[in-house]
Formats: structure tokens, C-alpha cells, sequence
């Protein structure tokens, strides 16, 4: 058997980011800005280094193995556009006009990691060549915060709300519960298939398709926050709120992300969709070749648009739905080097 | 006087902010009949002269420490030649006690205590200067090494100059927790005791190892700082269990090093004192090992080392080969411990001497036991805990909550519906009396000035025709001074006013002086105004005569005119001279006043009787001192108050009658008002407990407050231990030729006194002695560094024409200092000690600046003091208060119902209100309900109201000398029921029985140290809200009847929230 095959180390980063509600600047700064209703926001950024390497056995190909280290930031928040709304008078500070539904699902979380993974050589399937591959991640995990939030805002004062929360987290975000959690680990199986007849090429990727993130000793609260929460309150405490915060055994996961591609070599033209959970998109991009590289230009649903580069070593790739990126709800960037030889 | 104190908003938010020393007793230094003795040992015996120690635990689960020094309290004893004790315990004091062993060194270069080598092979020990290894022969004593905090000798030479400096060590070796302690109670003291101890600490979390159910978790880990009878018990117990023991304090542990003169009442006893005797010899070797191993003193931590790991372990410990770092587990332990006992059955078995047949049996039981061990795995102990101590775990979190919620309301109902109509009805009554009595003493002032003022003018020339009381006027002598006012011919309706010389000097034959300093201004009869009737003296006995003692600082024969009291009265004629003479002081004094007052909107007349003095102290303003002509301003000195007060009568039958009933008492004191300058020429109601205007925190003194300068003076010479040699002060004098000739960095503070830091010149090693002096104020005028005779520069006595003799120095510090012999050098080495010694300033009526002194090296050094005379002023750190700063109010109300037709429960109020600065405070507050009997701290001030169906609240607060708050709530609410979590008021209906509520909030506002250009908001009562320099870590916890039960913290701005031990939380307030 023989290792020896085309070779390279490379280095990407890549990173997906959307908000429905505000831009993605405010949501970490405060809801005070634009604001149109919504109900996710998700971010996915992930750098990887790490090389591949063919594999051919008796001059045969059988795939390639690639073997990277990543550190990745999951940030995915999905929820009620009512609750959008009761945040928005909460950070203006105005009363309700109605009542508000508050359903809020937090998922997110910052690892490094390992990654490992395969691709096969193209083999013939009738007339179709097709290709597998998966990767396999290993994750230490850091910061974390797994919420889920269900109560009600009624009309009036806005600082009247009741919610039952479930929270887990390494950091207490909401109170200050003081807990010391040790790190966790994480575990994410993403499998791979190409698809090629003629000129065209499909691909489809069901990143995270299981996965599994562990804590021995995770911390979380569970409890109701009623603050005046009026008749319809979603649950009663003492005083204003109350509940029980401790450390265990956490075990969570995220929503897949699916990922497909058509692509038509012939006029370079590539057609996109993905979805992760609630937040899905669509996608065209056309590539044109030049004397430095391809060049190629993309739009997407919802709204984004931008271009990409793309040499024999290097690309990079950015798209926003504006050109004032502190205004941007949604951003893609990518960029890598790849060396190979 | 006013009752809005007591509002319950006020009440809330002290709750929610206050925090307690609270520690209602200590144990007993004072042998008497109440003592428990207890009897014990340390370290399985031949422990010797280790100071044994027993500290209470106090109600919020903390250790008693001394108010002033901050060390742990509690009676002490020391071990004799076999490692015993005996001590006296205060029986009344039901609080756990956590004993200390301890070496008895005062320092680290004297051995005092020993302890015995247990181990047959001999013991390792690294001691002695050069800390090398020495062999201890079983059975032979060594002095234990105690816990260093050092400074390196980094160049590892032998020059003892640069030896290794040991800058703080603690003897400390071992503790160990009791739940209580009983008569005769045996006690052991050694290393395992100290592992129980250590994780005796309140439960507190949950450590992610405690079971949960949908609504709960089991709090399983400690947070260290607070102790518990429940905590204490099940560490004990578990860390018992876990090493095959019945008892870790009341059986006696083998000394293995006489193990061959060993003997108990039965065999298995017998066996479980060999076990314990072998596994305390077998952690003095693992120590030993572990710490022989390191070279650094500051490293050998073993025992500190093995009690957090086992905290961390939840009290367990790996039983073999532990996956994460540890100083033992079990293998190692019972190892050890076996192969002590076969080595032990070796060496005595060589002297020809046979060990009890116990000895092999625990040597095979620690054989079984160590092959059964698992790797990696944490030992499974478990604790013993009583049902009603679980019980009472389990009850008290519910009633804490209870306490909690019930306190959370309390704004709104004070506490329970029949007594929030009570509260109500009594504020409304007291603020109602309040606001009648208040104007009548406004007016009995107001009519003493200006009847002053009235007769003054009729003793320097016509009476004032213009004023009020000229339409009563009837006759004055100009001879006798005296002047009648009638109201009407009836007899007795009339006031006479007069004066007279005091005879202050008491112990003389004259008793009837022709001048004094002090003339009386004497008021016989009534005084009448519209609606105010003052009957002077209302006593069939005539204990007394109304006055006004008017004081000067020169003779007088008769009352001057006042021209402080011209602005506010015209009928004050006006001095002539160019420097007017001020009254130094006013003292009125009403011995037996009886006051009849009608209120505005009543129709009968409201009545006081009692005793009311108070005292007016003139001032001079400190910056115009050199002016005479500068006018006076009067502070209120002190205030007495004690009156009842009786309102109009209700009739309920044609033989009885009802009506309001107040006992007031009311004392209050200035700390040191003399030199206070107030605001307004006489003192107003809010001039009090306010710092003064333009003197906030941060303000410049504008004027210089320090001056220095750099002197010579001649001090007595001394002996190398800094003491005056003989025959150097001769009467006071420093003698020729037995002189030093000091430098003297001279600090004259503002009308303060001085500062003297003193240098005597270098020794022959180098060294030199630097004195820290005071002169107080009357004697700086003496602090001149002129030659006064043969030579010697300076006085260090004063001799007065009364033939006193004073040292105008009082030196506070003194010590010899290495480095160059200037003052320069001196004060740098006080700056860094501590630079608020140096650079504060007291100004007296002021407060407390710090001089704008030059800075090196971001404040870390001084800048050199210059010869010349050098003005330094100064920025405002601590303002005073004005006029009184000391308050004790106390209140007894029997008040009518609000239809008049019964009594209101009884009521006693008492606030005690120290506050001399803006920055320090010492607060009490006592509420009380239906007392039957009040109890009261080692203060005098009541804090526990008892009774059948009572309720009581108390709230303190106050700060300490480090800026950090420390309070209490205590809430005792007897004849009350807990049902359905919810707290009910007595139901005479039901047959439930009756609880009582003890229950205490308190808190620690603390300070961390100063952060440099980092901004932190303060948290405590005193200058809330400004930004400061150093973090502020506030708690407050929640005790039940003594079991810490929870706390209290901010954990987001404005919102606090209660966690319980059990994980529980709750979020205080809606």
C-alpha cells in the first residue's frame, strides 16, 4: 500500500453568521438599532488547519484522508418573533401594546477540536460517479450555554414578565450562580456525498448529522422568573423567582446543517441550499475564470450577495445583504490557503 | 422626634443591605459555675506544650474572633508532658466549638512545643537553620515545623544578613469540630480530626454529585467560612466510617510508641485504638516524606495540601492510584499504617516485650482491607447523621425561606394583618404626638431666649418695651436682679427671673462668690405662652430650679450682654467693646418640668412631664482662631431627655378613663463638639449627623493643615535596646554628656498638636532607632528646638506654675531600623507600613484629611522633607458630623386603639445611632411588640424580645477602622406557625402548636485592596454608589436558630438573590 498521493496542509476559515431580528453588531451591543421582527439568529465560524493526503493502494485511488485541528464558535438562538418584540420594548424601555409569548431556545457553545476524515475516490454507480466521505469531531468544549425559556409578557409594563427557564451553562449569564465547571467534551458525525453525470455535480452534506456534547459537571438553573407576572403568569414564585441551581451531568446537541450543491461545470454555474434547523438558505453563484483565478459572484435568499476568488493556493469569499457591515444581518466570509503538491 | 425610621421601606433595605457580627456570645474566659470541662489529647498523646484552644461558633456559623484584634476567641490551656488537656467551657453557650491545637511559640526562632516520633523506623525531620535532615528516634520529640510565609536567602550563602527572613508563621497544626460539648467530654485533637474538621465547613452546593429530583438537589460541597452543627456531624462521622472508626473525638487513639503498655476494657476497643493510633502515625510519615521532599519552607503544606484535596473529595479520599494529583489515598494510608504496626511488633518484640494479640488483628484487617481497594476509585463513606439534626437540616431551609418571604412582605404588612393595622395605628399616633411635641420644645427654647434676652436688656438699661414679655413686666431690682412677670393677680400665676454667681469652686469655705466664670440665669414659677403653659417645677418637693448656666472664659459678676444672641433677639442690647465677650457655653436645665401644650387641631391639652437638660458648647471657627473679634457659634454638647407624656382622656365608664401614654428617653453626646463650628450661630435640627456643608469627601482644605520641617533636638542617649541610660534625665531634663543629638522631622498640624519622628544616630551595626512621638496641642508652644541650658538643645518636660511636670512627647512606636540614619529614610519605612498613618491629619470640626504630601514612584515613596518649613493642605477623607454624633432614643408607647375604646399592644422602641464621621456608623434598632422580657447584648442594647406572642426585630450595622460594614437583622416572632410554607400568626382557634422564629440575616460589606486605575462602585451603606478603587464583595446569610441556612448576594445590578444548601434560590423582593 502506498500513501504517497497528492498532499497538501491547509489552513481555512469560515464563517456564517445571520439575525433575523437586528444586526449581528447588535445583538451583542443592545437591541436599540434597526430592528424588524425575527425569530433566529445562528452563527457558525469555524477555523481549521491541518493537512490530506491521498491514498492510493497499487496505483490504485482510493480517497483521501484528511486529519485538521478546529476551533469553533456555535451561536444559534431560535424564537418566538413575540418574544423579539417584548425584547425590543425591554431595551427601549416601552410597554407592551399586547401580550407577548416568550419561547426562546439557546444553543451555543466554544470548542477546539480534532477532525478527521475521509473522502473516497469516484467510483461508478451505473453511469453516476459517485464519492463518499465523512468526518469525524472530537471536541473540548469551553464556554457554553444551553437555555430553553417559556412564559409571557403581558400588555403594559414591559419589566412584567413570567418564564420558566432551563438553563445550563458553564458561566452563569443570568444570575451569577457560582459553579465550577470543568470542560466538556463533544463528539459531531458529518457524512458526505458527491454525485457526478457529465457535467454536473452534486453534492450533499449533513454536517452534525449526530452529534452528542457531554459535562460531568455542567451547571444549570432551573426555576421561574415571575416579575409581576400578572393573571396569566406562566408559573409562580416567591418573591421574584425562584429555583434551584446545581451541578451534573449535561448531555445536548445541535441541529444538523445540511448542506447541497448542483453544479454545472459546463457554464460554472453552482446552485446552493442549506438549512439548520429553522434557518434555511438559497443560493446561485457564477464563476468566471480569469488569468488570476476564478472569480465568481453569488446570491443568496435571504439577503446576501458577494463575490469570491479563488486560486490554486488561496480564496476567499465574502457576501453581507449590505456594504455597511455594522449594519449586516447576515455575513459569510471565507478565506484559506491551501498548499499542495 | 420623628417615627419615620421605622418605616418599613427603611427596614427592607437594611435588611437587603445589612450584615452582622451578631455573635451573640463567646466562650467563657472566666471560670465560674457554668463551666464545662472538658478533657482531651493531642496527637495520640506526648504532645507537649501545645496551646489548646476552644472557639465557639457563633449564630451565622462563623468563628468567634475578637472585636479589636481580630484573632479567634475562646478559652485556651496548654497540653502537659502527655499531650493532655483540660478546659472550662461556658455550658450555657449550646453553640458548636471547634478546638485548635497549636504550637506555643511566640515567634519562629524560640521551640517551645514538641511532639513525639510514632513512627519504629524513626522520623525524618528537616529542622534548624540550615534545615537539614535529623533522625528522631521512636518515641523521641522534635519541635513540628509550622506554616512559612518567607523571603529566600535567593544567594544560598551564610551571611546571616541575607538568611532567610521569615516574615509570618502560623503554629497552627491541628483542629477539630464538636457539635457540642458535654461535662467531661473526652476530645481528641490530632491530623485526622483536623481532615473532619476542615470538611466540617457548611454544606453548601451541590456539587453535580448530589442527587436531584424535579425540584431539588442535594447540596453535597462545601463553601469554606461557615461551620455547622449539621456539617461538623457528618464529617466526623463519614471521615470516621471511611477509616473503619466508630469515633474520631471521643476514643482514644494507641500511642504506637507505648503500645506495648496499651490497654482498654475490651478487645474491640482495643483493636479500634491500635487502627487509630497506626493511621495517625501513619500520616506523621507520609508528612514527613512529603515534606522532607521539598526545599522550600513555604512549599511543606502536607496538612493543608490533604485537607482541601479532601474537601474537594466530598470527604473522600481514591482508594488507589488516583487519576488526579493527591498527597494520599487510601493504599498509601493503610500501608503505612500497617507496616508501623508490624515494625512496632518488631521493635518491642527485640526489647522482649509482648503487644496485645489486637495488634495482629488489625494488621490483617488493614491487610484485607488494602487488597480490596480499586484503582482510580473514590472511597464510598458515608456519614451518620441523627434524624433530628437531618430533620432540622431539612425544616430550617423551610423556615428560612418562610422567614424570608414572610420579610420580603414585611413592606407592606408589618408583619401579619393584625399587626400591620397595630403599625399603622401606632405611626400614625407617634407621628401625631411628634408632630405636637416637637413645637412645644421649639417653643420652650424660643421663650427661654427670648425671656433671656428680655431681662438682659432690663439689667443694662430699660426693659424692651417692645418685646412680648414687657405686657407682664411688674417689677424689676436693679440691686437683686431679679424680675416678676405676672399673668394675673391670681397667686402664683407669675414667673420670676433671676441670676446668680456659681460658686465653682466647691472645695473652699466661700460659698458665696462675688465672680465666677459661670452665672446662672434662673426662671421660678411659669411660663406662658398662647398655647404653652411650662410649669418649672411640677414637684411637691421642689427638687429643683429651672436654669440656664451661662459660662464665660473670664470672671463675671453678673450676666454679660450676649451678642451672639443679638441677630436672633433685638432685644439684646449691643456690646460696646471691640472683642465681645461669648458665652463659652448654655446649659439649660429643666429638672422637673412639667410641659402643657394644646395641639393645633386638639381640644384638649396634651401633657409632658420629666427632666430636660441640654448643653450648648460655644466654638471658635479653627481658621480665624488668632481672631478675637471672630464670632462664636454654639454646638449642642449633649441633650437629655426623659419625659411622659400623657394625652386627653377618653372615658370608657363612668369610673375609668384611657388615655395615649409615652415614656420617652432621649440621650444623646458629641464626641468632641468643642472644637466643632457649625453652620448656623445655634443649632438646627438638621444640622445633625450631616457632614458639613462644602467638607464632602474629595474637597480640598485650601489652607495648609501640616507644616514640616526638619530639626535637631537634644533626647536622652540610650542603651543598645533603645532605652535612656541611666542618670540622662535628670528632673525632667536630658543631661549634658549622657545626650543624643536627634533629627526631628516635625509635622505641626493645623490647631492639632504635632508630629515628632525622631532618628537617633546610626550604631555601630549599621542600625538606627526611629521613635514615632505625638505633643499634644496645649503643650507644642514647649516643642522649641532652642538651646535651653549647657548646651542642650530642646525640652523634653514642661513644667507648669502648679509644679505638674509633663512629657510634651508621647511616643507610640519605637524601633531600630536598618538603613541610612535620616528621617528622610525613617518615614519611608512608616509610609510603607502604613502611609494613612503618615498622611492623615485630624482637623476638629472638620474631619480627617490627608496631606497632599510629595510622591515617588506612583505614590510608592515619599518625597525627601525639606530643613525649611514646608505648608502642606490637605484633601478630605473622612468628614465629621456635626454637634451630636451619639443618639440613644427609646420609646415605650401605650397607645389608645384607633377608636379609643383599649389599649394597643405594648410596644418598645429603642435606636442607638453612633456616627462620628460619614464613613464609620454603628446603628441599632430594636422594634418590639407584646415584650414580655427584653434581652439584651453585652452592650446594654436590647436585641431579643421574649414572650408568648411576641414580635421583635433588630437591626445593626456599623463599620470598622478598614472602611468595611458589618450588620445584623435578628427577627424573633414567637407564638407563630409555618403552614404551607407560608408563616401565620398566633390562631388562639387552633390546636397547632406554637412555634418560635429565631431567625438572623446577616452580612460581611468588604473591601478588596486598592486596584490601581480600575474603577469599582461601593457596595455598603456608607457612600453607597461612589467609585472607588477597590472591589467591594458583599454577603449577607441567612441563619435559623443558629444553622446558616443560605446567602445573600447581588448577583446582578439590583437584583439579590437568596441561595439555600440545598441549591435551591430565590430572587428577594418582586
Amino acid at each position: 500500500m502506498s500513501l504517497q498521493a497528492q498532499q497538501s496542509i491547509y489552513s481555512q476559515f469560515e464563517l456564517i453568521a445571520s439575525s433575523e431580528p437586528v444586526p449581528i453588531n447588535d445583538m451583542v451591543t443592545g437591541w436599540d438599532g434597526s430592528y424588524q421582527r425575527g425569530e433566529l439568529v445562528f452563527a457558525d465560524a469555524t477555523w481549521k488547519s491541518g493537512f490530506s493526503v491521498g491514498i492510493e493502494v497499487e496505483g490504485a485511488e482510493l480517497g483521501k484522508f484528511h486529519l485538521h485541528r478546529e476551533q469553533r464558535h456555535y451561536y444559534y438562538l431560535n424564537f418566538d418573533k413575540e418574544t423579539a418584540d417584548f425584547y425590543r420594548a425591554l431595551e427601549l424601555s416601552e410597554d407592551l401594546q399586547s401580550d407577548k409569548n416568550l419561547d426562546l431556545t439557546i444553543k451555543q457553545f466554544e470548542a477546539i477540536g480534532v477532525s478527521a476524515g475521509f473522502t473516497s475516490a469516484e467510483f461508478k454507480v451505473r453511469e453516476f460517479d459517485v464519492s463518499l466521505g465523512f468526518d469525524v469531531s472530537l471536541y473540548q468544549v469551553g464556554h457554553f450555554q444551553f437555555a430553553e425559556l417559556n412564559g409571557i409578557a403581558e400588555v403594559g409594563d414591559v419589566t412584567a414578565a413570567s418564564a420558566v427557564i432551563n438553563y445550563r451553562y458553564d458561566d452563569d449569564k443570568i444570575l451569577s450562580h457560582k459553579a465550577d465547571v470543568d470542560k466538556g467534551l463533544g463528539v459531531s458525525f458529518s457524512p458526505l456525498l458527491k454525485i457526478k453525470y457529465g457535467q454536473w455535480l452534486g453534492e450533499l452534506q449533513l454536517k452534525d448529522v449526530a452529534n452528542r456534547f457531554q459535562w460531568q459537571n455542567g451547571a444549570f438553573t432551573r426555576g421561574c422568573i415571575n416579575i409581576g407576572g400578572g393573571q396569566q403568569a406562566r408559573c409562580q414564585a416567591q418573591g421574584a423567582g425562584e429555583g434551584i441551581s446545581a451541578q451534573g451531568q449535561i448531555n445536548e446537541s445541535i441541529p444538523f446543517t445540511l448542506n447541497s450543491r448542483i453544479f454545472h461545470a459546463g457554464s460554472d454555474m453552482s446552485l446552493y441550499g442549506m438549512r439548520h434547523d429553522a434557518y434555511y438558505r438559497l443560493g446561485l453563484e457564477k464563476g468566471l475564470q480569469t488569468s488570476l483565478g476564478r472569480l465568481a459572484f453569488f446570491l443568496y435568499y435571504p439577503r446576501l450577495i458577494g463575490a469570491s476568488w479563488q486560486t490554486e493556493y488561496f480564496n476567499f469569499q465574502l457576501g453581507a445583504d449590505t456594504l455597511n457591515i455594522s449594519q449586516a444581518r447576515n455575513i459569510q466570509l471565507n478565506m484559506g490557503v491551501n498548499w499542495h503538491w | 422626634m420623628s417615627f419615620k425610621a421605622l418605616s418599613l421601606p427603611v427596614i427592607l433595605l437594611s435588611i437587603l443591605l445589612a450584615s452582622c457580627s451578631g455573635n451573640e456570645s463567646s466562650v467563657n474566659t472566666n471560670p465560674d459555675t457554668t463551666l464545662n470541662v472538658v478533657l482531651g489529647m493531642v496527637h495520640s498523646g506526648q504532645a507537649e506544650n501545645i496551646e489548646v484552644q476552644g472557639v465557639a461558633v457563633g449564630v451565622n456559623g462563623k468563628l468567634t474572633l475578637d472585636e479589636d484584634t481580630g484573632q479567634l476567641t475562646g478559652v485556651s490551656g496548654i497540653t502537659d508532658d502527655r499531650g493532655r488537656f483540660a478546659l472550662g467551657l461556658n455550658s450555657e453557650n449550646s453553640s458548636a466549638v471547634i478546638m485548635f491545637a497549636r504550637g506555643s511559640e511566640v515567634d519562629e526562632t524560640k521551640a517551645i512545643s514538641s511532639i513525639q516520633c510514632k513512627l519504629p523506623q524513626g522520623c525524618n525531620v528537616k529542622q534548624g537553620e540550615l534545615d537539614e535532615i535529623g533522625e528522631i528516634a521512636f518515641g523521641e520529640f522534635y519541635n513540628p515545623e509550622y506554616y512559612y510565609d518567607y523571603v529566600a536567602n535567593d544567594s544560598m550563602d551564610d551571611d546571616t544578613e541575607t538568611n532567610d527572613e521569615i516574615i509570618a508563621f502560623d503554629t497552627t497544626l491541628w483542629s477539630a469540630g464538636l457539635e457540642f460539648t458535654a461535662r467531661g467530654q473526652f476530645i481528641n485533637i490530632n491530623s485526622i480530626t483536623d481532615m473532619a474538621g476542615a470538611f466540617g465547613f457548611s454544606t453548601y452546593i451541590n456539587d453535580g454529585t448530589g442527587q436531584c429530583d424535579t425540584s431539588e438537589c442535594a447540596a453535597n460541597e462545601q463553601i469554606s467560612g461557615y461551620f455547622s452543627k449539621y456539617g461538623i456531624v457528618k464529617a466526623n462521622t463519614q471521615l470516621a466510617n471511611l477509616l473503619g472508626l466508630s469515633d474520631l473525638i471521643a476514643k482514644e487513639p494507641a500511642n504506637i510508641a507505648t503500645l506495648d503498655s496499651i490497654s482498654a476494657s475490651n478487645s474491640l476497643a482495643l483493636m479500634e485504638s491500635i487502627r487509630y493510633g497506626a493511621l495517625i502515625a501513619a500520616l506523621q510519615q507520609i508528612q514527613l516524606n512529603y515534606d522532607n521532599a521539598l526545599a522550600a519552607k513555604t512549599d511543606r503544606r502536607f496538612r493543608r495540601e490533604l485537607n482541601l484535596q479532601f474537601s474537594q473529595n466530598v470527604g473522600q479520599l481514591y482508594q488507589k492510584s488516583a487519576p488526579v494529583n493527591q498527597v494520599i489515598t487510601l493504599n498509601t494510608w493503610f500501608t503505612a499504617a500497617r507496616d508501623i504496626l508490624v515494625a512496632a511488633n518488631g521493635h518491642f518484640n527485640a526489647l522482649g516485650k509482648t503487644l496485645p494479640i489486637e495488634v495482629g488483628t488489625v494488621i490483617t484487617d488493614f491487610n484485607s482491607q488494602i487488597s480490596e481497594l480499586t484503582v482510580g476509585g473514590l472511597s464510598q463513606a458515608e456519614s451518620n447523621i441523627p434524624e433530628e439534626l437531618s430533620d432540622s437540616y431539612d425544616n430550617e431551609i423551610a423556615y428560612t425561606k418562610a422567614m424570608l418571604n414572610h420579610l420580603t412582605q414585611v413592606a407592606d404588612e408589618f408583619s401579619n394583618p393584625e399587626y400591620r393595622n397595630k403599625a399603622k395605628a401606632y405611626q400614625q399616633q407617634l407621628d401625631a404626638i411628634g408632630n405636637d411635641v416637637s413645637p412645644a420644645f421649639n417653643a420652650i427654647t424660643t421663650s427661654m431666649l427670648d425671656l433671656y434676652g428680655y431681662y438682659i436688656s432690663c439689667n443694662y438699661g430699660p426693659c424692651d418695651s417692645d418685646n412680648q414679655w414687657n405686657g407682664y413686666f411688674s417689677s424689676f431690682d436693679a440691686t437683686s436682679k431679679v424680675l416678676i412677670l405676672k399673668y394675673s393677680d391670681e397667686e402664683g400665676d407669675q414667673l420670676k427671673v433671676s441670676q446668680r454667681i456659681v460658686d465653682l469652686i466647691t472645695n473652699d469655705d466661700n460659698t458665696d462668690p462675688t465672680n465666677s466664670l459661670a452665672i446662672d440665669f434662673i426662671v421660678e414659677g411659669v411660663i406662658k405662652t398662647d398655647d404653652l403653659t411650662v410649669i418649672t417645677d411640677f414637684s411637691e418637693q421642689s427638687l429643683g430650679e429651672a436654669s440656664m448656666r451661662v459660662s464665660y472664659n473670664i470672671d463675671a459678676t453678673q450676666l454679660f450682654i450676649d451678642d451672639s444672641l443679638r441677630s436672633l433677639n433685638p432685644s439684646m442690647p449691643a456690646q460696646e467693646e471691640a472683642n465681645p465677650v461669648y458665652p463659652v457655653a448654655y446649659e439649660f436645665s429643666f429638672t422637673t418640668l412639667e410641659l402643657n401644650y394644646l395641639p393645633d387641631d386638639h381640644e384638649q391639652h396634651v401633657t409632658l412631664q420629666g427632666a430636660f437638660s441640654w448643653l450648648l458648647r460655644g466654638v471658635r471657627d479653627a481658621r480665624r482662631i488668632e481672631d478675637l473679634s471672630a464670632p462664636w457659634r454654639y454646638n449642642l454638647n449633649n441633650l437629655s431627655v426623659v419625659m411622659n407624656l400623657t394625652g386627653r382622656d377618653f372615658v370608657l365608664s363612668d369610673s375609668e378613663t384611657i388615655s395615649d401614654n409615652v415614656v420617652m428617653s432621649i440621650t444623646g453626646t458629641g464626641f468632641n463638639t468643642s472644637n466643632y463650628f457649625p453652620d448656623t450661630v445655634f443649632p438646627e435640627i438638621t444640622n445633625y449627623f450631616v457632614p458639613r456643608e462644602g467638607r464632602e469627601i474629595g474637597t480640598s482644605s485650601d489652607i495648609a493643615l501640616l507644616k514640616t520641617s526638619i530639626i535637631d533636638y537634644d533626647f536622652p542617649a540610650i542603651d543598645e535596646n533603645g532605652v535612656p541610660i541611666d542618670g540622662s534625665i535628670l528632673e525632667g531634663k536630658v543631661q549634658p554628656n549622657k545626650n543624643e543629638r536627634v533629627k526631628i522631622l516635625k509635622f505641626d498640624y493645623l490647631h492639632a498638636g504635632a508630629a515628632a519622628f525622631v532618628v537617633y544616630p546610626p550604631r555601630d551595626d549599621g542600625k538606627y532607632l526611629g521613635m514615632i512621638c505625638s505633643v499634644p496641642t496645649e503643650l507644642e508652644e514647649h516643642f522649641d528646638h532652642t538651646v535651653v541650658n549647657n548646651g542642650i538643645i530642646g525640652n523634653i518636660t514642661y513644667k507648669d506654675e502648679n509644679s505638674d511636670l509633663f512629657n510634651i512627647f508621647t511616643c507610640s512606636s519605637q524601633d531600630f531600623y536598618e538603613g541610612e540614619a535620616n528621617v528622610n529614610d525613617f518615614i519611608n519605612q512608616v509610609w510603607d507600613i502604613e502611609p494613612n498613618f503618615v498622611k492623615a491629619i485630624n482637623v476638629q470640626g472638620e474631619g480627617v484629611y490627608f496631606a497632599d504630601l510629595d510622591t515617588l514612584n506612583a505614590e510608592s515613596d515619599l518625597a525627601l522633607f525639606s530643613s525649611d518649613i514646608t505648608e502642606f493642605t490637605g484633601t478630605m477623607f473622612a468628614p465629621a458630623m456635626l454637634g451630636i454624633d451619639n443618639l440613644r432614643v427609646q420609646l415605650r408607647p401605650q397607645l389608645n386603639n384607633s377608636d379609643n375604646t383599649g389599649k394597643l399592644a405594648e410596644v418598645a422602641l429603642d435606636l442607638n445611632l453612633i456616627r462620628p464621621t460619614t464613613s464609620s456608623i454603628n446603628v441599632g434598632l430594636f422594634v418590639a411588640y407584646n415584650p414580655e422580657q427584653i434581652l439584651n447584648t453585652e452592650e446594654g442594647l436590647p436585641y431579643l424580645a421574649a414572650g408568648d406572642n411576641t414580635e421583635s426585630y433588630y437591626i445593626a450595622y456599623k463599620t470598622d477602622s478598614q472602611g468595611n460594614e458589618t450588620g445584623a437583622f435578628i427577627f424573633n416572632w414567637q407564638g407563630a406557625q409555618l403552614v404551607d410554607g407560608v408563616l401565620q400568626d398566633f390562631d388562639e382557634a387552633s390546636d397547632e402548636p406554637l412555634d418560635n422564629f429565631l431567625f438572623n440575616l446577616g452580612s460581611d460589606v468588604f473591601y478588596g485592596d486598592p486596584e490601581e486605575g480600575v474603577e469599582h462602585t461601593r457596595c455598603g451603606l456608607v457612600f453607597p454608589g461612589v467609585v472607588g478603587d477597590r472591589e467591594c464583595n458583599a454577603i449577607a446569610y441567612l441563619t435559623f436558630r443558629g444553622f446558616v441556612t443560605g446567602t445573600i448576594r447581588e448577583e446582578r445590578p439590583g437584583v439579590y438573590v437568596a441561595r439555600f444548601i440545598d441549591g435551591s434560590w430565590q430572587i428577594v423582593g418582586n
